[in-house]
């Protein structure tokens, strides 16, 4: 029954053991420990080093291991759900290698593959502390001086700077800058003798505070002719590609916190006794653990189908992932905001329930909506293509190209395509193959729906035409708000507002589409399609009449039901929901922390 | 359609595919989207000295592709900067993608 997609997470799993474990490596005890000391999560990156995880960075013909977005998605949500400052530190490498492997030549991808694969890492030196995420006021400049080309300026708030082997630099070529005044350096630390590329002291953060953030310093380094990525002037091009990979698997941070998060307020709720009874016989409690359930549904849902894309729906994803960034890091703040209402004091304690990792969560998964592009950022991004991509006209070819991409990602029993990154576009072209593609899914609703409860079938007819017409509305107020473009503003502040709410009707047709193409890939408890219903009313906002009074506690119960089977269980609380190890990791390498 | 309205038609169609006709079509399209007076676009300046950014402009190429109905670079406005360059260029993509018309422009 498992897909194979799960089976690399699920490898992975089976080698950190269960997190709860504290002889573990990557056990929480062991993520609180080092966070307190607010020191680099080395045992872990050794852990994750000696399963191999720096071949997942690779591309296959460069000697790594074949895998898919999605595959990689849900590795990152395993390494997350014990420790993001983990994630974080081992996954900057893959964020410094995406530009590579996008626009590098052969022997400059030979040479990183070469690094990555011997356990070297790699920073994305992007950002500059006097300009943030305006990367074309970038002050960091190449020149040409007698002896050649040099570098110099300043990076900051970069990952893993004080320790990585390679670092792929954005800079500028161009005295006046512009889209095409910057470009893509790559550079080996070693080849540095002089000591011209110096790393800045740590930065002290408010969450994942063992990651190595600093900066770099560049003093007239001397580049060799094999430095620039790509063309010159190709940089903001090549980054802006590669963010949307990046910003896509960001989410298997944010998914693997909110998975702790529940689960350690649940160990608590379930146990915990007061009032005659525990937290869980509090009707509010039980609300705000089965809202927090459901986000997480709609986040996997959201993060899974972005994942799919990048390989099924090429040239969409310049929105499609701007949304997975803007709507999940920001939905898995506010739901692990909400649990700490349940968990009560102890959402404030370093040590004991749950080994004080909750407080950690919530600091830590603050730090996913800032980096690739904060949530402001990305929703800038939806903006800018707002009118474009909810277009109600299509030629039939646009519609038939985007119905082809719905099928290929909302099926998760297809076999995803080969992703060519050097096909992803920096803007969407033709039909949204999540949205448009709505009046297409009638016929295979009414038919789904034939196997299902009259209650439960009349719900998501009435709530695919709630979607549609809140697409609509969505649609006309875009019409109304687009001015004219403005020289030297930022779009209109209520296109954010519009930007966001795109985000929650493609997270419900998301949702839809995906129960749609897979209600019998999975078990039962998806297949049944009371947490679709469940989930499109939090995104729709609405108390969509039920026609059974009886139904709407029913299916309260069902999802409240199979949140606590997957806890006592030992379950992901993902779509799929996939038995997670309860014993000791396979092979520890490192002796356990005290 | 008589031939001599075919050939009426062909000939408008070429005359618009011009660079000239494109260049003045473009400086009206661009005046629209930015609210400008069409006289205060100079055609051999950058687009971003009216201050249409780098990121807009990328999106603009979207809507280009839209209004004439062929496949256009998504960085076409970095790589041709100035309306006189873009329309040098668009007449080249037009006549070898097969396009002849330009769109009317709405009423402003």
């Amino acid at each position: 029954m498992t897909l194979p997609q799960y089976k690399l997470a699920l490898d992975l799993e089976a080698h950190l053991g269960d997190p709860f474990d504290p002889l573990n490596d990557c056990s929480l005890r062991a993520a609180v420990a080092w966070d307190e000391m607010e020191a680099y999560p080395e045992p872990g990156v050794g852990a994750l080093n000696a399963w191999g995880l720096p071949r997942c960075y690779v591309p296959a013909d460069l000697g790594g291991r074949h895998c898919s977005y999605e595959e990689l998605l849900h590795v990152v949500r395993a390494i997350a759900r014990r420790d993001v400052t983990l994630a974080v530190a081992h996954g900057g490498t893959y964020l410094g290698a995406v530009p590579v492997w996008l626009a590098g030549d052969a022997g400059q991808r030979a040479r990183l593959a070469r690094i990555i694969l011997e356990g070297g890492q790699v920073s994305l030196a992007l950002t500059e502390r006097a300009h943030g995420a305006d990367l074309l006021a970038g002050d960091v400049r190449v020149s040409r001086g007698r002896a050649g080309y040099t570098l110099s300026g300043e990076k900051w708030l970069i990952g893993n700077a004080g320790r990585s082997h390679a670092v792929t630099v954005l800079a500028r070529t161009e005295a006046d800058g512009g889209a095409r005044g910057f470009s893509l350096l790559l550079l080996e630390r070693a080849a540095d003798e002089e000591g011209r590329c110096r790393s800045l002291p740590r930065v002290k953060t408010h969450g994942v505070r063992g990651a190595d953030i600093s900066g770099l310093h560049f003093d007239e380094l001397p580049l060799p002719a094999d430095s620039f990525v790509g063309t010159v002037g190709g940089g903001l091009e090549t980054v802006l590609k590669a963010l949307q990979v990046t910003r896509t698997l960001c989410a298997g941070f944010s998914l693997g916190a909110a998975d702790t998060a529940l689960r350690i307020t649940l160990d608590f709720a379930v146990r915990r006794r007061l009032y005659n009874g525990t937290v869980l016989d509090i009707p509010y409690a039980r609300e705000l653990l089965r809202d927090s359930f459901l986000d997480l549904l709609i986040c996997d849902a959201v993060a899974v189908c972005g994942a799919r894309a990048l390989h099924a729906a090429q040239g969409q994803t310049s929105v499609w992932s701007a949304v997975v960034k803007s709507l999940v890091p920001a939905t898995v703040e506010r739901l692990v905001g909400r649990l700490s209402g349940v968990l009560g004091a102890r959402f404030y304690l370093r040590e004991g329930h749950g080994e004080g990792a909750f407080q950690k969560i919530l600091r830590d998964c603050a730090v996913v909506g800032l980096f690739d592009g904060s949530t402001a950022v990305n929703l800038e991004v939806i903006a800018l293509q707002l009118g474009r991509r909810l277009r109600a006209r299509q030629t039939e070819r646009a519609l038939a190209a985007a119905w082809e991409s719905s099928l290929a990602t909302f099926d998760l029993a297809k076999p995803l395509p080969e992703c060519r990154l050097e096909e992803l576009d920096m803007v969407c072209r033709g039909a949204d193959p999540v949205l448009s593609t709505l009046p297409l899914v009638e016929d295979d609703l009414a038919a789904a729906c034939e196997d299902l409860p009259r209650a439960e079938s009349a719900a998501l007819k009435l709530l695919l035409a709630e979607l549609r017409g809140q697409l609509a509305a969505l649609r006309s107020e875009a019409d109304e708000a687009r001015g004219p473009i403005l020289p030297g503003r930022r779009p209109p502040a209520r296109l954010f507002g519009l930007a966001e709410r795109y985000g929650e009707l493609h997270a419900a047709a998301s949702c839809l589409h995906l129960w749609l193409r897979s209600r019998t890939r999975l078990d039962s408890f998806f297949g049944d399609g009371v947490w679709l219903i469940l989930c499109l009313r939090r995104l729709l906002k609405t108390g969509v009449p039920v026609s059974d009074a009886a139904a709407l506690p029913r299916w309260q119960e069902s999802v409240d039901a199979e949140m606590l089977r997957r806890h006592a269980e030992h379950d992901l609380f993902s779509l799929a929901p996939l038995a997670l190890p309860k014993q000791h990791a396979e092979k520890n390498s490192y002796a356990p922390v005290a | 359609m008589t031939s001599e309205m075919m050939m009426t038609h062909n000939e408008t169609a070429a005359a618009l595919t011009e660079p000239s006709g494109l260049l003045q079509w473009l400086v009206l399209k661009f005046a629209e989207w930015l609210e400008a007076e069409p006289s205060s676009l100079d055609p051999s300046q950058p687009i971003s000295a009216y201050g249409l950014d780098s990121i807009t402009a990328v999106t603009l190429s979207g809507s280009l592709e839209d209004e004439l109905g062929i496949e256009l670079e998504t960085a076409l406005l970095w790589d041709y900067p100035t309306l006189e360059s873009l329309a040098a260029h668009l007449a080249g993509e037009m006549a070898r993608q097969g396009t002849a018309e330009l769109p009317a422009l709405s009423a402003t």
